[in-house]
């Protein structure tokens, strides 16, 4: 006998019946390719065995490309240089440092020595032969001694000349080593600086390496990491953004109305009974009541 | 005829675009639906080989080949530039030209003697008392003078020889760095070659991503012609539907008949006709005569009052 609530619906749909097809052929593409198996090979990861245009990679790879005979040559080429350096420009480097240290100043080197020899000593061998050709004949009347005076004169001529053109030298060579002294100052600080290009070049070619190696990493923290996971969700919003372009095309307002009970309904009937003053009266207007209820 | 209840739906209807435009729309949506269920094709090519990454031509490969070459062999002119560097650098250059320097002063040192003894001595010996103190004198002197020739002879062939290698020692520092440092620029050639190659074939595999990518992503642009065709049609034409209730016929019945109750009521207890001056007391008022005390006679503001006002007025 209480009181009834009902509800009541009302609809407005941006839908229409002869357009409903599309819509759901809509819906259905796009719950296929968020759940059939027939487009899995959209959300899995591009497959290592696909063969590049040109060489065929290897199979952790596909999406980089490795270093190559060539680069890898050059590179090691690089990393030795850049340990070992030139030989000429060590070569060059021990040689500034020995003229800038007075190496060759007082003359006490081999090269130097030797033509030092060569100039004292071939004169003294080329003077020997002009000395046997000195002298007079000992017939001469009156000289019985036999001596040779031209040769005897001529005996300290050599040892004499050697020690001039000896002293010449020695002095030339140290005005000469000291000009070129102050010319090996010009270049030392360049063919200093090559240990810093050694090393500079050395890091390069690691640098060069690293660079590949921190691509490759990166590609395969996207195509291994990144990928698969963002296509667990991308996969069904698909879906998902096919039902929200469906949000808001029909609009349902379900709501409540109370009307009243059989109760009150006979109450009401039996009031207006009543007026007839008889209990049938009462009685028929408390059955009416409850009539207009239903 | 229905007893039941009398409620019932009122559906009313919005066209947003022309009725004239029905057909369009339906033409739309067909080709629409057409080209988003078929099949993506493979590129069919517009150039030869029906490709999408471009081959290396011939003189793109030549050129690689030859930079490879010129990284792995040094060229001729640095190798013996650097050979010979390094030889004047060590001093090997040094006093390295003795067969011909012994050569040049032998042939000197042969004119100078042999002027001595072909012209010089025979003209002291025809001048001077031959054996004589004054005889050997001249020759020594003479002697002398060829000894200082020699002498002047070796120090222009030996030292000046060391003198001018010294100098090349020196100049060969202002190429040092030049000719050292070609071997960085080889292996950097090398290394781009290799590089060249590489991001050639780096390119050919992201071309071949790029078109499973396309793949993939032509599925999805499929979808959408079908979605934007969905959102096209979304409110062209909206229907509401609102439900709207009337009485139920038992009810309206049941209300009819309370009327005709309440009126007998009225009728047989005593109602007044309004257009007349009738005394008689109503039903209610003989009632309340009987009754003093009841609540709606005591207090005149009473509701009960007031419904006594209203239905047992009198005239």
């Amino acid at each position: 006998m209480t009181g009834a609530i009902g509800t009541t619906t009302a609809t407005a749909s941006k839908i229409s019946a002869e357009n409903q097809k599309y819509v759901t052929d809509y819906l259905k593409f796009a719950e296929d390719i968020s759940d059939s198996a027939t487009y899995d090979w959209m959300w899995t990861a591009y497959p290592d065995t696909a063969t590049a245009y040109i060489d065929s990679p290897t199979s952790y790879v596909s999406t980089y490309a490795d270093l190559n005979t060539n680069e890898r040559a050059g590179l090691t080429a690089l990393a030795a240089r850049g340990t070992t350096g030139n030989t000429t420009i060590a070569n060059g480097n021990t040689y500034i440092q020995d003229v800038l240290d007075g190496g060759y100043l007082p003359g006490t080197k081999t090269a130097f020595t030797t033509m030092l020899a060569k100039v004292t000593g071939k004169p003294n061998d080329s003077f020997a032969t002009v000395r046997a050709m000195l002298g007079g004949s000992s017939y001469l009347i009156g000289d019985l001694s036999g001596e040779n005076q031209a040769y005897t004169l001529t005996s300290t001529l050599a040892t004499r000349y050697n020690n001039r053109a000896t002293a010449k030298i020695y002095n030339d060579n140290y005005q000469s080593e000291r000009k070129h002294q102050d010319a090996v100052i010009t270049v030392g600080v360049a063919y200093a600086q090559q240990t810093i290009e050694n090393a500079e070049l050395l890091r390069k070619a690691g640098i060069y390496y690293r660079v590949w190696n921190q691509g490759f990493y990166t590609d395969q923290y996207k195509k291994k990491y990144l990928e698969p996971r963002a296509a667990a969700l991308n996969r069904p919003e698909v879906e998902g953004n096919a039902l929200r372009t469906l949000v808001g095309s029909v609009k349902t307002t379900t709501s409540q109305y109370h009307r009243p009970s059989p109760f009150s309904g006979m109450a009401a009937g039996a009031m207006a009974g009543a007026a007839t003053g008889n209990p049938w009266g009462i009685a028929a207007g408390a059955a009416l009541g409850l009539l207009t209820t239903q | 005829m229905s007893m039941g209840s009398g409620s019932g739906n009122n559906i009313a209807t919005e066209d947003l675009i022309p009725s004239w435009a029905s057909a369009y729309m339906t033409e739309y949506l067909t080709v629409m639906s057409n080209l988003s269920t078929s099949d993506y094709g493979t590129y069919d090519g517009r150039y030869p080989g029906s490709i999408t990454y471009a081959p290396q031509n011939s003189n793109e490969l030549t050129g690689i080949a030859n930079l490879v070459t010129a990284g792995t062999t040094r060229h001729l002119n640095v190798s013996k530039g650097e050979d010979y560097l390094r030889a004047s650098l060590t001093a090997a250059k040094l006093n390295a030209n003795t067969g011909l320097l012994d050569e040049a002063y032998s042939k000197r040192a042969s004119a100078i003697i042999t002027t001595f003894q072909e012209e010089t001595l025979p003209q002291i010996n025809q001048n001077a008392d031959y054996g004589s103190d004054s005889h050997h004198w001249m020759q020594a002197k003479a002697a002398e003078a060829v000894m200082a020739t020699l002498q002047d002879a070796a120090m222009d062939i030996y030292y000046n020889d060391y003198l001018m290698e010294r100098n090349s020692m020196n100049s060969s520092l202002g190429q040092g760095i030049d000719y050292g440092t070609q071997d960085i620029h080889i292996a950097e050639i090398l290394r781009q070659a290799g590089q060249f190659e590489r991001e050639y074939t780096q390119g050919g595999l992201a071309d071949s991503y790029n078109l499973w990518k396309d793949k993939n992503e032509a599925v999805i642009k499929r979808l959408e012609i079908a979605g934007n065709a969905v959102r096209t049609i979304l409110a062209s034409r909206v229907e509401n539907t609102m439900p709207y209730y009337m009485p139920s016929e038992m009810s309206q019945i049941a209300g009819v008949g309370l009327m005709g109750l309440g009126m007998y009521g009225m009728i047989k207890g005593g109602a007044k006709n309004p257009s007349t001056t009738d005394t008689t007391p109503t039903a209610l008022e003989a009632w309340g005569s009987q009754n003093p005390n009841a609540e709606f006679y005591k207090n005149p503001s009473s509701p009960y009052n007031a419904f006594a006002n209203t239905w047992g007025q009198k005239q």
